[in-house]
């Protein structure tokens, strides 16, 4: 299965990792499929950048200084403005427990580290739709 | 512990429960009822003996009595006929045929004089008169002449005299007013009665007789009754009998009846009396001996006082001596008692004094002897107790050492992991997407480089995994989760998953699940993928050509997995080997076939979690089946699907 390079097009992704390269990594892969993305490197970061920005989906590790993973979601879903953003954690914690952890706290799934491009493409894709606002964006734009 | 409400109270002993009133009153019981019951015995043998005694005192005298009565009458008949010598006889007998006045007068003198002869008994006269009467009963002499000329046919002895010698028995003389007794003697001449000498006896030899009172006590006495009106002939030694009443009591009326006996009975005071009764034929009296019953036990009665003297000084004593022996034993008990009080109340030095040299001095040494083994365990205790406390402690602060230690393998351990995975991301995604050709165009040469990075990355991880896998499941972090799981679907899942590299490999690959295996069993349904694609990607590893087949199986109550290729086979001497970990069947295979040398390492580690085992058999360039064995454990509840 080949991933169109359009199918994130029109779609402002939020990306926050204190690693650069993992960063990187993440930007290029939603970049090539046709994301606009906004970088931040910790969760302070981000969160401010999610007030600005509004994206229509947040993608964050987990350990971060300043503010981590947990801080993040849970300032988020305090904040009316920023509460239906989206957030999907990528973390290389591989604990069992953590996913679930994660969707307590308010993410909505919960992918791992270390990945490739293709296996992350189709993991996010899945995720994104199971969110019925996403299917209109996404709808029709999955080649065989 | 000891929740009652008396504990520790000594219990109450009732004052009639108490042993030394009731060892008091068994002495005295035992001291005074069987000097009481012997008592009682001696008492009545002795008044048996009394009895008996004075019953035979008393018939030897009234036999004594009667014997003298009878000499007596018989003396008083002697003397009549004693005065009819020959020629005495010839003058009466001239007297009564030819009466002259100095015949007569002649004859009275001799009659007077004979009535001055002492009777031999009693010391007194025995006649007061002597007459002598023809036999027409006309007094011709007489000792007292008032009674010359008297006729006697009307006396009572008068028909009787003419017969024989006589003696009348006790009558009321008309005229005399007393008591009198006649004894005759017939004057017989030439075989032919002529006329009857007799005698008037003086009744005071009777009644010195019937008085003499040797033998008899205080009260004891003999009297005669009449038998003609029960009259008393003599008389009582008491006051207030009279000699003109008929008396009628027990003895008297057997005597009078004829009867000797002797009998216990009231007299005629209505007073008890040991009393023998006699018939005097003789004289037709009753001769009555008797003693007051009190006068003749009055030794019992003493012997009475005397044992009931006894009987109160020996209690007294037992009393005194028994109180003492009693508190002797008592007290000490009391005392080991309130020692023991006090030592259950915390006192352990409380000592019990030793003071005899019995077994309650026994007991009490004893008694000392377990206080001081008491302290001395309570002691020994008491350490045993400090040093578990300090065990504890030891042990408290081990744990918490342990706990610390572990938390912080755990936190060390998510962290590696996390650490180790970020730099792999970078490696794996940065490569991947050159590889994907999302980084812009390479050449052939680079695709191929990068592809050699990309792989060995992936090595990497596969590595760290494996190491990460088998520290979690030697720290015992490894958690298996049993949760419902649907094993066709988790097999099926097997299958997609190796389907791709059985493609490329061209090798035949299929899974099979027996019907038997329930749909919904309980498992770790991670780990058990973790132990089949472990198993799977062995298998397709080792095998170049041919088939793998992976077959569930559910026999008993065990599940099989079962994961069978033709590959290369193992020898006979690795089949243990290849499970340990970072082996592989020899150096050369890591490098040809690559791999951790970890996974069956694992595989076996996750079986033995799961109270399963593993095991394999091979053969060189056939191939190899490695075997799972679980315990088959049912969904227990319905899940709601």
């Amino acid at each position: 299965m080949t991933i169109s390079r359009t199918v994130l097009n029109s779609w402002t992704i939020l990306a926050i990792d204190d690693e650069p390269d993992s960063l990187e990594v993440v930007t290029r892969i939603l970049r090539f499929h046709g994301a606009s993305i906004v970088t931040g490197c910790n969760g302070q970061e981000g969160l401010e950048l999610a007030r600005k920005v509004h994206p229509h989906l947040i993608i964050s590790d987990i350990s971060m200084p300043v503010l981590d993973g947990w801080g993040l979601i849970y300032e988020l879903k305090k904040d009316r403005t920023t509460l239906n953003i989206p957030a999907i954690a990528l973390t290389a914690h591989a604990m069992p427990g953590d996913r679930s952890r994660a969707i307590s706290a308010g993410f909505h799934n919960y992918l791992t580290k270390p990945l490739t491009a293709k296996s992350f493409m189709s993991d996010l894709l899945i995720l994104l739709l199971e969110m019925p606002e996403f299917s209109a964006l996404t709808k029709g734009v999955i080649n065989e | 512990m000891n929740t009652s409400s008396s504990a520790g109270a000594p219990m109450k002993i009732r004052f009639w429960e108490q042993l030394s009133r009731r060892l008091f009153t068994i002495l005295l019981l035992l001291t005074i009822v069987p000097l009481v019951v012997v008592q009682f015995i001696t008492l009545r043998q002795t008044s048996d003996q009394a009895q008996k005694q004075v019953f035979s005192q008393l018939e030897s005298v009234s036999s004594l009595k009667a014997n003298e009565l009878n000499q007596w009458l018989a003396a008083g008949h002697s003397q009549i006929r004693a005065i009819l010598a020959p020629d005495t006889t010839q003058n009466i007998n001239n007297l009564i045929s030819a009466p002259t006045d100095e015949g007569q007068t002649h004859i009275n003198g001799t009659l007077a004089n004979l009535t001055s002869i002492a009777a031999t008994i009693g010391k007194t006269r025995l006649f007061r008169d002597i007459f002598l009467y023809n036999a027409d009963g006309k007094v011709l002499a007489s000792s007292n002449s008032a009674d010359i000329g008297k006729i006697v046919t009307r006396q009572p002895y008068y028909t009787n005299s003419l017969a024989n010698a006589y003696t009348q028995q006790p009558y009321y003389a008309l005229g005399v007013g007393q008591l009198t007794i006649i004894l005759t003697e017939p004057i017989t001449v030439n075989g032919k009665l002529v006329g009857v000498l007799a005698g008037d006896i003086d009744l005071a030899t009777l009644t010195a007789i019937m008085t003499e009172r040797i033998g008899l006590g205080e009260t004891g006495e003999t009297y005669l009754v009449s038998s003609d009106n029960n009259y008393f002939l003599t008389p009582s030694r008491f006051d207030g009998f009279s000699l003109t009443r008929a008396y009628h009591t027990n003895g008297i009326d057997k005597a009078l009846a004829g009867q000797s006996g002797a009998a216990i009975y009231a007299d005629y005071r209505n007073i008890s009396v040991l009393g023998y009764y006699r018939w005097i034929p003789e004289l037709q009296v009753g001769l009555l001996a008797e003693q007051d019953v009190s006068e003749a036990l009055a030794a019992t009665q003493g012997v009475l006082n005397t044992s009931l003297l006894i009987g109160v000084v020996s209690a007294l004593v037992a009393v005194v001596i028994g109180s003492l022996y009693i508190a002797q034993v008592t007290t000490p008990v009391r005392e080991l008692a309130q020692a023991a009080i006090e030592i259950t109340n915390g006192n352990l030095a409380r000592k019990v004094q030793i003071r005899e040299r019995n077994e309650i001095g026994l007991l009490a040494q004893a008694f000392n002897q377990m206080t001081d083994q008491l302290t001395s365990n309570l002691k020994q205790l008491d350490l045993k107790i400090e040093e578990v406390n300090n065990t504890n402690a030891d042990l408290q602060v081990a744990t918490v050492k342990a706990r610390e230690a572990a938390r912080l393998k755990g936190e060390f351990m998510a962290t590696m992991s996390h650490e180790l995975r970020t730099p792999l991301n970078a490696m794996l995604g940065f490569s991947s997407i050159l590889l994907d050709s999302m980084g812009g165009e390479i050449d052939n040469d680079a695709r191929h480089m990068i592809e050699r990075i990309q792989a060995n990355s992936e090595r990497l991880l596969n590595l760290i995994n494996g190491v990460l896998d088998i520290a979690k499941i030697e720290a015992g972090r490894m958690e298996i989760v049993y949760k419902p799981t649907d094993l066709y679907k988790l097999v099926d899942s097997w299958r997609q998953q190796m389907s791709v590299l059985a493609e490329q490999k061209n090798l035949k690959f299929r899974v099979e699940i027996d019907p038997a295996v329930p749909a919904l069993i309980s498992a770790d349904g991670e780990r058990l993928s973790q132990i089949a694609v472990n198993l799977l990607s062995n298998a397709f590893k080792f095998t170049e050509q041919g088939s793998i087949i992976l077959s569930t199986r559910a026999l008993n109550d065990e599940l099989l997995i079962e994961v069978k290729d033709t590959g290369i086979g193992i020898p006979p001497h690795a089949t243990s080997l290849i499970f340990e970990e970072f082996r592989q069947v020899d150096g050369s295979s890591r490098r040809a076939y690559g791999g951790t040398g970890l996974g069956l390492a694992i595989v076996r580690n996750l079986c033995r979690m799961m109270d399963g085992s593993i095991r394999v058999t091979s053969e060189m360039g056939q191939g190899s089946t490695f075997i799972v064995t679980l315990p088959l454990k049912p969904v227990l509840s319905p899940v709601a699907t």
